[in-house]
This record gives structure tokens, C-alpha cells and sequence, in this order.
């Protein structure tokens, strides 16, 4: 109850918001402005610079007057060894809608306020040997079928680099997640979440963007 | 604008950093806490027991006249009963359980601990569950009256 109460009063204020300025502009407005595909460079570098995390992730973003429609595509593998093997990978999504705050929407570039619906499904196993007073045992544990959900309040910057080329930052705090399908092993890895030592989340990510205007 | 945008990058920052743990720090406990008791006076009891695994020879615990006695769980399986040996007295605890592994930190050594504790048979006069999980922030699990 507690959790609709909070989705509920968050997207009032943000449409709430859209509405105060859409009646002080003018009426004649085009519906879609733009187009906008894009990578997300901090997870892609990650991959490339040989971390224990392979992960890509693709956005793509629809501007309308004041709102942009957003889908994001990602896949996720985690490797995190010690005295133990924990492997974790599978793939996400988000989608949701941003409140730009940009007047001139005719340049692209985007300051925005924006809420996201994001799901992943993943697997993730643990190979570890514990002697817990019976002796050296090997424990073999994995989860094949899980999904999480979770929202995410997010802060955009996109800015204009040169001709139709963007790049920008999003800062996401990730809430409400919720994961089904755990059974001895708990996991510690959600893709598109972060870890799960905390309920909540915050990530810095920075994309790198292709912009279609409409005319 | 400008001061809004530092003010949540800050408090952004103020979140992530936070984001530091120990080992030490990690409640969970690979055993369950057995305290034994009176059975007329319901008081706190000492007692002095060798506890054995039923068909085993190992010796799991030696409550040497103490209130209390710490008894690990196999993690590969879901029940377990427990012996209680005096030279006098004999006792035995069927409990049931299910083992949880997860990463408390990637820096540490997976963290076991045991949910959905419950006893299924026992010679003692009586038992009571306290704590389900068996976690450092539970002082007992099981109380056995004799």
C-alpha cells in the first residue's frame, strides 16, 4: 500500500508539473520532435577494459513536447570469485517517460525528470566448499529462472556535441525492487539493478547518442 | 539551476560512498542456539551433555555445565537429530531447517544461514522454538525443557 502511495504521489507531481507549463505555451505544437538511439559507455567500457562485469546497454528515446518516451535494452554477466564462484548474467529493460525541462526542444538537447518500469530475467550459480562441522563439503547451488522488478527516479543531461551527435549523463536512485524465483541461493546480482545488499540503488551512467530530428 | 543540479549530484555521491561493509558486520550464523531449562521451574538450567549426530561418532558439542550450546546445521540437507548424552540421561532433537547461502560482500566468504527452523521430534518434556533464523541478533532458537 504503502509502495502505490509513493508511484502515486510521485507521478502527480510530475504530470502535475507538465500540466502548469503546457497551459502557459502555446497550443500549436508538434507531437514528436525527435528521435534519439544511443550506448551507454560506462557499461560498454566496462566490458572492454577487462572488469569481472561484461554488460551493454542501448537507449533509445522518442521527444515529444514536453515529454520524452524512453526504452533502454541491456544484457548483464558478473563473474565475482574469491574463496568462492558466483556467476550471474541475463538481461533487462526499462521504459518510462521524462519531463523535459528544456524550452527550445528544437535543439535536442535535454534536462530532464523522468520515472521508469524496469524488469530483468537472469540466472546466477555459486560454487563454493564449506565445512560447517560435517566435514569438507561442496556446495553447488544455482537459481535458472529468475526476474526482478524495479522503479527508478531518474535525472537526464543530454547535450549537443556536434551536427546530430549527443552525449550526456543519467543518475538513476533504484526503489520498490522485488525479485521472484530464489530458492536456496539468494542472489547478489540483479542486471540493470546493481547488487542487492541494499533495497535501494543509485548508478552514474553516460551515454553517447544519435539523434533523428523530425521536421 | 546550476546550484540544483550540484546539490543532487551531492547527494547522489552521499548515497554511493555510503556503500561500504565488513565482513564482521554480516548477522547471519552457520549454527543454532539450544538453551536448557528446568522443566518444573522453567528457570535457566546448567547442564553438561556430549551431542553426537544420530549415526555418527562425531562429536558436535560439549555443553560442559553451561546454560547454552551452539550446534552447527548440514548444509546439504534439511533435518537433522541431535543426541544428548549424559552418563545418566538420554536426550534426543529432531529439528528441521532450511539453509540459505548468499554474498553478504564479494569480498567475503558466502554467508550461510538457516530459516523456517522448527522441531520435529524430541525426547525432551518439551521445546520451544524462540528464533526461526538463526542470526547473531537472536540471543536462542530452540529452549528444551527437562
Amino acid at each position: 500500500m504503502k509502495f502505490i502511495f509513493n508511484i502515486s504521489f510521485l507521478i502527480s507531481c510530475f504530470f502535475g508539473f507538465s500540466q502548469a507549463e503546457s497551459e502557459e505555451t502555446v497550443t500549436n505544437k508538434r507531437v514528436f520532435y525527435d528521435a534519439k538511439v544511443g550506448v551507454n559507455i560506462i557499461r560498454g567500457a566496462s566490458t572492454l577494459f577487462g572488469s569481472d562485469v561484461e554488460a551493454q546497454e542501448l537507449q533509445a528515446a522518442l521527444g515529444m513536447h514536453t515529454f520524452d518516451l524512453v526504452f533502454d535494452y541491456g544484457t548483464e554477466k558478473n563473474n565475482r570469485s574469491g574463496n568462492y564462484i558466483y556467476e550471474n548474467s541475463g538481461s533487462y529493460f526499462r521504459f518510462g517517460m521524462d519531463r523535459n525541462f528544456v524550452k527550445d526542444r528544437s535543439n535536442g538537447n535535454v534536462l530532464s525528470l523522468g520515472l521508469r518500469y524496469a524488469r530483468a530475467n537472469f540466472e546466477d550459480a555459486l560454487s563454493y566448499s564449506i565445512d560447517n562441522g560435517f566435514g569438507l563439503q561442496d556446495i553447488s547451488l544455482s537459481n535458472s529462472d529468475l526476474s526482478a522488478r524495479w522503479m527508478e527516479l531518474n535525472f537526464n543531461l543530454r547535450g549537443k556535441i556536434v551536427s546530430n551527435f549527443y552525449a550526456g549523463f543519467t543518475l538513476r536512485w533504484k526503489f520498490a525492487r522485488k525479485i521472484t524465483g530464489e530458492e536456496t541461493l539468494k542472489t547478489f546480482d540483479v542486471p540493470g539493478f546493481g547488487d542487492t545488499k541494499r533495497e535501494n540503488a543509485t548508478s552514474f551512467d553516460y551515454y553517447m547518442m544519435w539523434r533523428i530530428p523530425f521536421r | 539551476m546550476k546550484k540544483a543540479i550540484l546539490l543532487l549530484f551531492s547527494s547522489f555521491l552521499l548515497i554511493t560512498c555510503s556503500d561500504i561493509d565488513q565482513c564482521t558486520s554480516d548477522s547471519g550464523l552457520t549454527y543454532m542456539v539450544i538453551t536448557f531449562h528446568d522443566a518444573e521451574t522453567k528457570t535457566s538450567k546448567k547442564s553438561g551433555f556430549r551431542i553426537f549426530e544420530a549415526g555418527s561418532t562425531t562429536q558436535f558439542g560439549l555443553s560442559d555445565d553451561s546454560l547454552a550450546v551452539g550446534l552447527p546445521l548440514d548444509p546439504m540437507d534439511t533435518s537433522l537429530t541431535f543426541l544428548f548424552d549424559t552418563d545418566t540421561l538420554d536426550y534426543t532433537l529432531k529439528v528441521r531447517y532450511d539453509p540459505e547461502f548468499s554474498l553478504f560482500d564479494p569480498g567475503c566468504d558466502p554467508s550461510l544461514i538457516f530459516t523456517g527452523l522448527d522441531t520435529l521430534n524430541s525426547t525432551f518434556d518439551s521445546t520451544a522454538i524462540i528464533g526461526r533464523v538463526t542470526d547473531r541478533l537472536l540471543p536462542k532458537n530452540i529452549e528444551v525443557y527437562f
